[in-house]
């Protein structure tokens, strides 16, 4: 084994556990309104 | 050479790493940041703490491993490979990490209380109970949503909606802080920050990092554990009081949890992820797999393919992250485009600059989250001067 690999040393990184508070695709109302008449001619 | 030797600070913690490489089987704490380092590095330091000459170093590597170390390569070992902080305060600070603004809100010393009380939680059989009663209200909910739609979310508060989800996050938080004091690990306190352009709660459990691996991935998990334990009381009161607002406090948080478990940004799926596997750096580790492929397509000088093992790492974390992305994208698009048309429809002013607030802050977050891309991938495929010189990047 080479030294470089003997003497490796490697920074962990830093833990954050995150949670976000906005979640795409996460809209209740539909995007679309039927609307309906009914007319007599 | 300088003859003096730099000496391995006595506030260092060294411990054992139950990672899933054997190469870096060691893990030394200094100033809250945490390294994983082979055993002839950690001789080494060992070393350092009684030795006073070159020569006394090399007798004592050749006594621990065998092997005649000369002292310039132990000096050049000690001065370029290992990091100064080990040696003395080198006034970095602790890793900003992912968030380029954070806000700690409460520290550990004022969340000790309650973390003594909520670690209980982590007891076994009382862990599976609330698993079992979350599932068991999760699926009576979804029969009911089956049957009744989601008509009755129409009626429902969308502030007091999101101040109940908001309040299901914040225990989603003491959930990670529950579980590093419930395991002994050394941890800090709950704040909020921006990450991709999104807005966060994080929890500080670099600590977790000396743990065992399941222990860390119980850690990862404990958030949503806390959050599903939340959610079915919250379950249990929409059955009993079908609110809107209940509603839509459970839809939401659903998409939460999902979201949090996506491995491909650094919510807990990626911990978990990273933990379960036991490839730690992974975003690092990925994007150097990424970048080992897109060299040897170029048929660079050295370049080689990448192990089978690390093809199907870098496959899975690509097939995620382009499902993800697609779906995000997709999902921006969508309302921004719905945003847009509802716009022209207006007529009252405070809707219409509710509208267009709205309208903006989505053009800024799609386009964020494109530049976070475009950024991502030019760091794969552009090259840098030290690999075309051949260096090893292994050390620091």
């Amino acid at each position: 084994m080479e030294d470089a690999q003997l003497f490796s040393v490697e920074e962990l990184e830093a833990r954050f556990e995150m949670e976000s508070v906005v979640a795409a695709g996460s809209n209740l109302g539909t995007d679309w309104t039927c609307e309906c008449k009914i007319s007599s001619s | 050479m300088d003859t003096t030797l730099p000496r391995l600070r006595d506030d260092a913690v060294i411990r054992r790493f139950d990672g899933g490489e054997p190469a870096a089987s060691f893990i030394i704490e200094v100033d809250g940041r945490h390294y994983v380092a082979t055993k002839w590095v950690v001789t080494l330091l060992e070393l350092t703490r009684h030795a006073r000459t070159h020569a006394a170093l090399a007798r004592g590597m050749f006594e621990r491993f065998g092997r005649q170390f000369t002292d310039d390569e132990l000096d050049v070992a000690l001065r370029t490979r290992i990091p100064v902080a080990f040696f003395h305060a080198d006034g970095a600070g602790a890793d900003q990490g992912p968030l380029p603004w954070r806000w700690r809100v409460l520290n550990a010393a004022a969340l000790e209380p309650v973390l003594q009380i909520t670690s209980k939680l982590f007891y076994r059989p009382l862990a599976f109970a609330l698993i079992a009663l979350f599932l068991g209200l999760d699926v009576l909910v979804g029969l009911q949503v089956w049957r009744d739609g989601l008509s009755s979310a129409s009626h429902g508060s969308l502030t007091g909606a999101c101040a109940i989800v908001l309040a299901g996050v914040v225990l989603h938080e003491f959930g990670h802080l529950s579980a590093c004091h419930r395991f002994g690990a050394p941890h800090g306190g709950i704040g909020v920050g921006l990450y991709w352009y999104m807005p966060v709660l994080y929890a500080e459990v670099h600590g977790a990092w000396m743990l065992p691996r399941l222990q860390r991935a119980a850690v990862d998990i404990a958030g949503i554990y806390f959050q599903c334990a939340f959610l079915a009381v919250v379950a249990a009161l929409w059955l009993i009081h079908p609110f809107g607002t209940l509603l839509i406090v459970l839809w939401t948080s659903h998409f939460l949890v999902l979201n949090t478990l996506n491995p491909v940004l650094k919510f807990d799926g990626y911990w978990l992820l990273s933990d379960l596997s036991g490839h730690y750096n992974l975003h690092r580790r990925v994007r150097g797999i990424a970048r080992q492929c897109w060299l040897a397509l170029l048929r660079q000088p050295r370049s080689a393919w990448p192990s089978p093992q690390d093809c199907r790492l870098l496959s899975l974390f690509m097939a995620l992250a382009g499902a993800y992305f697609a779906y995000l994208l997709h999902f921006l698009a969508h309302n921004l485009a719905y945003t847009a048309s509802r716009i022209q429809l207006e007529q009252s002013v405070p809707r219409l600059a509710t509208a267009v607030t709205g309208l903006a802050l989505m053009a800024t977050v799609a386009l964020g989250v494109s530049v976070m891309l475009a950024r991502a991938i030019h760091r794969v495929i552009v090259v840098d001067r030290a690999e075309l010189t051949g260096r090893s990047c292994v050390g620091i």
